[in-house]
């Protein structure tokens, strides 16, 4: 493979992570945040920092880039998530912000506006395609199990769902929890991958971006948000020269879907049931055609 | 029989308009009792007081003994208060077996390392989970139509779906709050050998608003009249509440 071809499969997959994250709590939840990009920032100082100062391998540095990452959404989250939608989406995109001015200002330990250099180069295209894998497993396991229940609950009927006995308070801060968790583990790919990473890298455009990419490949599909993020992606690779024009195609593409198909390209359907016989069927689904 | 729900002296208050003033109530175990008067008497706010939505100015609602006044909605629910909603409020993006499965999340004993790679109790437990919502759809006639988006099943068959999903959290008392709204004569009369089956099947109290005077008159043991947030009349007797001039002034009319 390439350089250029694992950088463009790297990024992909930094993408796509993150944006499997924000798939649970955007599509999922119906949870807006534009602070994720401040998430993804915590784990790429976190990890980069442990690397490169203390010497700590990448197997307990991302871990624990991703823990603090989680950490920052929970403290966050136990502030905010009381506020009603576009109230949380208005303080996620301050708090976001007030992560990477933090970063700026807190030079000495982190070489503030001019960046972070040096850091080890951990990351290629098998380990990246591996945890977007591993990842993409974890969140579609997480969605089918009570907790994925719940937070469609809330995104469904957020009355009904506490009428059913759903503490909504706790699974909206878990939800945004694990979302800042996977932007913290693709900021940890990334700072691995570019060596270099600047506090304006992790800006409101990055979050906005990936709620974008989710919005385009369906709320409610794990793998339409994938679909659209890697598509999303390439896209700039390909039109090198029209990369710069990104934002306003993003743009023009989400008042298209929003017109056209509002559910967005897959909305509420996965991959698997448009072409059911490609997928292998779960041992519970066959017994029950058993019967 | 001894008391499961107690209400006493409940005031609630929006801004300046008094929904409701001094109410009391006291439900037997097992009991069925209603709740009727003209719109905007109140009584959807009495529900929404008990199952945690509002918060009441003053007044006491005892469950089993304990106090629901300032417990959050889910803590209610969980406590063993089922209800349905007047303006149907179902999972509507999700199909009928899923609405049930998650109001059945108490019977979900696995932990987060379980659900996220879907091994140890998972398996074990999401299909007792699903059979268990199976029965509960089969005794509200929908097991035919379980894998239905909730939001285009048929109206009726929505509040049938709502209450199975009620009864999903294994309560002990339940709130319907106009199970019959919309209804004819004949599915009012399904209605109420459905509402009398599951109460015995499941020992439930029952606390219900209703409109159709026959299903009042058929279900419940006692009936409360509620007139501009106020008691007008209660009584075990339904002929009684008839004659009973304010009541027939304020909400039954003149024949």
């Amino acid at each position: 493979m390439s350089d250029y071809t694992q950088g463009v499969v790297i990024l992909i997959c930094v993408n796509a992570i993150a944006v499997a994250g924000v798939s649970v709590l955007t599509g999922f939840t119906r949870l807006f945040s534009f602070g994720n990009g401040g998430f993804m920032a915590i784990g790429a100082y976190t990890s980069a920092i442990l690397t490169k100062v203390y010497g700590a391998p990448l197997a307990l540095s991302m871990p624990l880039g991703m823990a603090c990452a989680g950490a920052a959404a929970w403290l966050i989250g136990k502030l905010t998530l009381r506020l009603k939608g576009d109230y949380f989406l208005i303080t996620t995109l301050g708090f976001g912000e007030c992560i990477r001015v933090a970063l700026e200002y807190a030079y000495k330990l982190t070489g503030g506006p001019r960046g972070y250099s040096n850091i080890p180069h951990y990351t290629n295209a098998y380990l990246a395609v591996g945890l977007l894998i591993v990842s993409l497993i974890v969140a579609r396991n997480f969605i089918q199990s009570k907790y994925g229940w719940h937070f469609m609950a809330i995104r469904e009927q957020e009355v009904a769902a506490e009428a059913v006995g759903v503490d909504t308070a706790k699974y909206k801060l878990m939800s945004f929890v694990f979302s800042a968790v996977y932007a913290g583990c693709a900021g940890v790919l990334f700072a691995h991958y570019l060596r270099f990473i600047a506090p304006n890298m992790f800006n409101l455009e990055k979050s906005a971006e990936w709620t974008i990419t989710v919005v385009i490949g369906g709320l409610g599909s794990l793998s339409g948000s994938v679909i659209s993020s890697v598509i999303l992606t390439l896209l700039p690779e390909v039109f090198r020269g029209l990369a710069e024009y990104r934002m306003l195609v993003y743009g023009a593409a989400v008042v298209l879907i929003i017109m056209l198909r509002p559910n967005g390209l897959m909305g509420y359907r996965e991959l698997s049931s448009f072409f059911p016989a490609l997928f292998r069927k779960s041992r519970s689904d066959r017994e029950e055609e058993a019967r | 029989m001894s008391r499961i729900l107690g209400i006493s002296n409940l005031t609630m208050a929006f801004g300046g308009v008094r929904a409701v003033q001094q109410f009391d109530l006291l439900l037997e175990e097992g009991g069925v009792h209603g709740l009727i008067g003209p719109n905007g008497a109140g009584k959807t706010t009495i529900f929404n007081v008990v199952t945690g939505i509002y918060r009441p100015q003053s007044g006491s609602v005892l469950f089993e003994g304990r106090e629901l006044v300032g417990r959050r909605p889910f803590d209610i629910a969980n406590a063993g208060i089922g209800r349905t909603f007047q303006n149907i409020r179902l999972f509507p993006n999700l199909s009928a077996l899923e609405n049930v499965i998650i109001a059945g999340h108490k019977d979900a004993s696995y932990g987060m390392l379980e659900a996220l790679t879907h091994l140890g109790r998972y398996g074990r437990v999401v299909r007792a989970q699903r059979e268990h919502a199976r029965e509960l759809l089969a005794i509200v006639g929908l097991d035919a139509r379980e894998k239905e988006r909730a939001g285009s099943l048929p109206y009726g068959l929505q509040r049938r779906l709502e209450i199975a999903r009620a009864l999903a959290i294994r309560p002990r008392l339940l709130l319907l709050d106009e199970p019959a709204a919309g209804m004819n004569e004949e599915e009012s009369v399904a209605l109420v050998n459905f509402i009398r089956e599951i109460r015995r099947r499941f020992s439930l109290t029952i606390f219900m608003i209703e409109h159709h005077m026959d299903v009042v008159t058929s279900l419940c043991d006692e009936i409360t009249v509620l007139n501009f947030g106020k008691i007008l009349a209660r009584s075990s007797c339904m002929e009684e509440i008839k004659k009973n001039p304010s009541v027939v002034e304020a909400y039954l009319g003149k024949e």
